[in-house]
């Protein structure tokens, strides 16, 4: 029996792992959500209330299992819609499909009901991917490259199928000229810096006395690194909102939260530190980051694109442990005893004022996302 | 904004989970709280109603609507047993915590200028300036 290229289009999503998509129908990706409803039983449709919330949750779902987040909905103001969500993966870097209905090919131009120009429309968010299916033979590297670049770029990508291509019959490319002949796979790297970026970190967070760390989301899964990087520094952890949950904020070296709802522990350190270390963060705002020439910076992250953007300098790696790779026995650090008691010393004046305000921050369970979003699995 | 909505998702498919606890936490101030405290410190003039403040919705029954427990907390004694009674429940539950928007948001440091703005909106007819300026000794004194 022949398949539909949306039929075809389903079952690669399968061959890619998914095994669940969010969603909201309309005439304009009909076609596919009626292949997913022919195999109901292997891919689990969940129907949002709007697509904005099916972007959000196709995010969620990468957040908390590390697979490829799906969602699936209809063109024109449907896509629209889905933005929201796909900025949501885009910020937070997290591997999103979206699958975007279309006019029919031959109304495309004629400024049609519902007509908008996706491509146009997803460029921005979809940077990295955003295609068109115009034709059955493209739909397999199409797919695969949409897939593929959200894992290896850890952002959201797009694709587009009209809906007269939906309905066409599958077509395999033949072995010829102006053809791609695509697979399914894609193995994660492990990022390490060179040995001499690694030394270079390694002796400007030697050289502090009082060494302040800022860890992000990107810092989970590596929260006994960070602690134990944090002992042999003798240096205070701050945490950025995404990083809440890597480490509880009852350990002593934890200033808990920065920012406008951050501590009074972390302003403090922040504003007295003389070396920053931020792991896996992507912390905003200048104004509660040390003042420019006021720190040596140390930053390690997995994207180097994130680096040298909050006045540090950078050693990209994909784990937190220069510092306890090579810093070797320290020199006694002045911060530990004086600066850091003068911090530890603002805890017992801050806690009675956050409840009476609100119940401390970073009580939010740790294990599923931080497990997922350091190890993102792809089949 | 599409929260409520997503509650009616939730609705139709917790179900399904193996594990049916959801705790949604409202904190009810009927105030867009976070951006009213933006206009006073930052912008230095008195809380938009118009735009800040929100109408009163009881949360916790339009869960109960749904099929989820809601509990409505109005006093501090109430919150260890509302969040007992949380994590015991076989089902999702929406726990509304009835709290003031005059509690002012302050940053862990403030600035001479944002303490200006401050004390200049509260000078500019801000509606809840009578119970912020309680709030703040309060706040002052813990």
């Amino acid at each position: 029996m022949s398949r539909n290229v949306s039929e075809f289009v389903v079952e690669r999503l399968q061959a890619w792992g998914v095994r669940r998509v969010f969603g909201y129908p309309g005439d304009g990706i009909n076609g596919v959500i009626l292949a997913l409803a022919g195999v109901q039983d292997k891919v689990e449709f969940v129907q949002a209330r709007h697509e904005e919330m099916a972007a959000f949750m196709a995010c969620g779902h990468a957040k908390f299992t590390g697979e490829v987040g799906v969602c699936i909905v209809t063109g024109g103001p449907g896509a629209i819609h889905v933005l929201n969500g796909l900025y949501d993966a885009k910020m937070d870097g997290q591997p999103v499909v979206a699958i975007v209905g279309q006019q029919a090919r031959s109304a495309l131009g004629s400024q049609y009901q519902q007509e908008v120009d996706l491509p146009a429309l997803f460029k921005d968010v979809a940077s990295e991917f955003v295609q068109t299916i115009t034709t059955a033979t493209q739909a397999r590297h199409v797919v695969d490259r949409a897939f593929r670049v959200a894992l290896a770029s850890r952002r959201p990508t797009c694709i587009v199928i009209p809906t007269d291509v939906q309905e066409a019959d599958a077509k395999e490319p033949p072995r010829a000229h102006l053809t791609a002949h695509s697979s399914v796979g894609y193995a994660r790297p492990v990022i390490v810096p060179r040995t001499e970026d690694l030394e270079r970190a390694a002796r400007a967070l030697n050289a502090g006395e009082r060494v302040a760390m800022l860890v992000g989301a990107g810092a989970a899964g590596a929260a006994s690194e960070v602690l134990a990087t944090a002992e042999a520094l003798q240096a205070g952890i701050a945490k950025a909102l995404l990083g809440l949950f890597v480490l509880p904020d009852d350990i002593p070296h934890v200033t808990g939260a920065i920012g406008l709802l951050g501590t009074k522990p972390t302003h403090e350190m922040i504003a007295h530190c003389d070396t920053l270390l931020m792991v896996g963060s992507n912390f905003p705002y200048s104004e509660f980051l040390p003042k420019e020439g006021q720190a040596r910076g140390v930053q390690v992250d997995i994207d180097g694109r994130k680096s040298c953007r909050r006045g540090c300098r950078t050693t990209p790696s994909s784990r937190p442990t220069p510092a306890r790779r090579s810093s070797g026995s320290r020199a006694t650090s002045a911060y530990a005893r004086g600066s850091s008691a003068r911090i530890r010393g603002c805890w017992p004046r801050w806690v009675p004022r956050c409840r009476m305000r609100s119940p401390p921050s970073s009580r939010i369970p740790a294990a599923p996302w931080s497990r997922s979003w350091a190890t993102a699995r792809c089949r | 904004m599409n929260g409520m909505n997503a509650m009616i998702t939730v609705a139709k498919y917790w179900r399904r989970w193996r594990d049916p606890r959801f705790v949604v936490v409202v904190l009810n101030n009927r105030d867009l709280e976070f951006v009213s405290w933006e206009q006073r410190i930052t912008g230095g003039s008195a809380k938009f109603p118009g735009s800040q403040d929100l109408p009163d919705v009881n949360y916790a029954q339009y869960a109960e609507m749904l099929g989820f427990r809601g509990l409505r907390v109005s006093a501090p004694g109430e919150v260890a047993a509302a969040w007992d009674r949380a994590f015991a429940s076989e089902r999702p539950v929406l726990l509304e915590a009835m709290v003031d928007p005059a509690v002012p948001m302050t940053p862990p440091h403030l600035t001479l200028e944002q303490v200006r703005n401050f004390l200049k909106a509260l000078r500019s007819g801000d509606p809840d300036a009578a119970q912020i300026v309680r709030a703040s000794v309060k706040d002052m004194l813990a």
